[in-house]
């Protein structure tokens, strides 16, 4: 099974880190809703993250057939080639983000994204037909760090 | 956290590649044969350390595997000295080692270089197996500084997850395409760690199964001695191929073998910014049935190092 190769150690005290797993569906995520067209491509969806501590993303898993690109706060790619194929510059679920089965895909070179902070998310439609935007769903794993008190 | 050590000698991934390009007798197998010496002298330029193999045949026309059943193999160390009675592959390896699952040997072995790595197969199924390849994958062993291995900057300001899909525009059924350039960007050094393969398909006449890539270096250093299976180097999303799975096999296609379980690059790949990782890539499905070009991504899967 596949492991990043390096482990995370604990944060310093008086820091504390609990697992934390946001997920973004067609329920919380109101651009979720219509279609896309063939060759489509949404704009810069926020991924918005809670306002108590910040977040750091170890991992993701997908569903749907919706290629995609996340950037992080600082709007940068967390996959791109800026080949001139535009289709080329987002993953593929299937080579990214689809587990097939089996755990959760693990993002090594962890992606702090501050309190209240934002990950973007851009939606392309690699298909040859029209796909429901309410297929797509997307889940980030990783933790929240608090400062200065315990979290329960 | 202990601080890392570097080993004695400079490993450097390395695939060994024993199929129908180095021995013909490979290229078709018929039930019940008996093939012995199938020989792969390795390279001379270093020791090959052995830590994991895997081995496939050309898909058949449904995408599968099946002729794999039933087959046996022995295979010697580096002093021509057999590891194992003949033993049926699929007893000893989840999907054959494909799809990022590669059976791990432990501890690995040691070939000096200019060994002599030799194969015993009987063929103990009841069909002819079509290019069967055995994969002996591992680490070269050089001298320090024997061949170039950039690698992190003493310190750096952050390492970001990142991997850079590349896209195969319109590979012909039977083509080879030499020294395609991958090209790090220039914000930052990657780490390539690992590999997602192309799904695979066979629609309405149409088959991509026999793809193959060699990694090279930016000085045209291979990663193997020959073109390697996408199945076997990368990890494969959503595969549509079949595997045979027990005595009376049922089959099935690879389950959990997803981007979760990407096909490793032991020791990892770092490449500077502005500099190449140079493919080759080759095709086999030939233009039977509707095949035509085809178009696909594959991902290469590491993290940017910023300076």
């Amino acid at each position: 099974m596949y492991r990043p190769q390096f482990a995370y150690n604990p944060p310093d005290s008086p820091c504390q880190a609990q697992k934390c797993q946001y997920s973004f569906d067609q329920t919380n995520l109101p651009a979720l809703t219509g279609s896309l067209a063939a060759n489509g491509q949404t704009g810069r969806i926020p991924l918005k993250l809670d306002k108590d501590a910040p977040f750091i993303l170890r991992g993701i898993v997908s569903q749907g057939t919706l290629s995609f690109r996340l950037e992080d706060k600082d709007g940068n790619g967390l996959s791109d080639s800026e080949n001139a194929v535009n289709s080329t510059n987002f993953e593929l679920p299937k080579e990214y983000s689809n587990p097939g089965g089996a755990g959760l895909i693990a993002l090594e070179g962890e992606v702090y994204a501050p309190i209240g902070g934002t990950i973007v998310l851009i939606l392309l439609n690699n298909t040859s037909g029209t796909v429901n935007l309410n297929t797509f769903a997307i889940n980030l794993h990783g933790e929240k760090r608090y400062q200065g008190e315990k979290c329960q | 956290m202990t601080p890392a050590t570097r080993p004695p000698l400079q490993e450097r991934h390395y695939d060994y590649v024993i199929g129908p390009n180095q021995d013909t007798r490979l290229a078709s197998v018929a039930a019940g044969t008996i093939i012995d010496k199938i020989k792969l002298q390795t390279d001379g330029d270093a020791p090959f350390e052995l830590r994991s193999r895997a081995v496939r045949c050309a898909y058949d026309a449904s995408l599968t595997q099946t002729p794999l059943i039933g087959l046996t193999s022995q295979w010697t160390g580096p002093t021509r000295d057999y590891r194992s009675s003949f033993l049926l592959e699929s007893l000893q390896m989840a999907y054959y080692g494909q799809g990022g699952t590669p059976k791990p040997i432990v501890p690995g072995i040691r070939y000096p270089a200019n060994s002599i790595i030799e194969i015993d197969i009987w063929h103990r199924g009841t069909t002819t197996i079509t290019n069967l390849t055995f994969y002996f994958r591992g680490v070269k062993l050089y001298d320090w500084g024997a061949v170039p291995g950039p690698t992190y900057p003493p310190v750096f300001k952050r390492g970001q997850t990142f991997s850079y899909p590349i896209n195969v525009a319109s590979l012909g059924v039977s083509e080879t395409r030499l020294t395609n350039l991958f090209t790090c960007k220039q914000d930052a050094d990657f780490v390539f760690r690992a590999g997602q393969g192309p799904t695979l398909f066979t629609s309405g006449g149409r088959t991509l199964g026999e793809i193959f890539i060699t990694l090279k270096d930016a000085d045209k250093n291979p990663y193997s001695n020959d073109f390697v299976h996408f199945d076997i180097l990368f990890g494969s999303g959503a595969a549509p191929a079949t595997i045979p799975v027990g005595a009376t096999p049922s089959y099935i296609s690879p389950f959990g073998t997803g981007p979760a379980q990407p096909g490793l690059v032991y020791p990892e790949i770092y490449i500077p910014k502005n500099q190449q990782l140079i493919y080759d890539l080759q095709r086999a499905d030939g233009s039977g049935g509707s095949n035509q070009s085809e178009t696909f991504n594959f991902n290469l899967i590491g993290m940017k190092v910023f300076q």
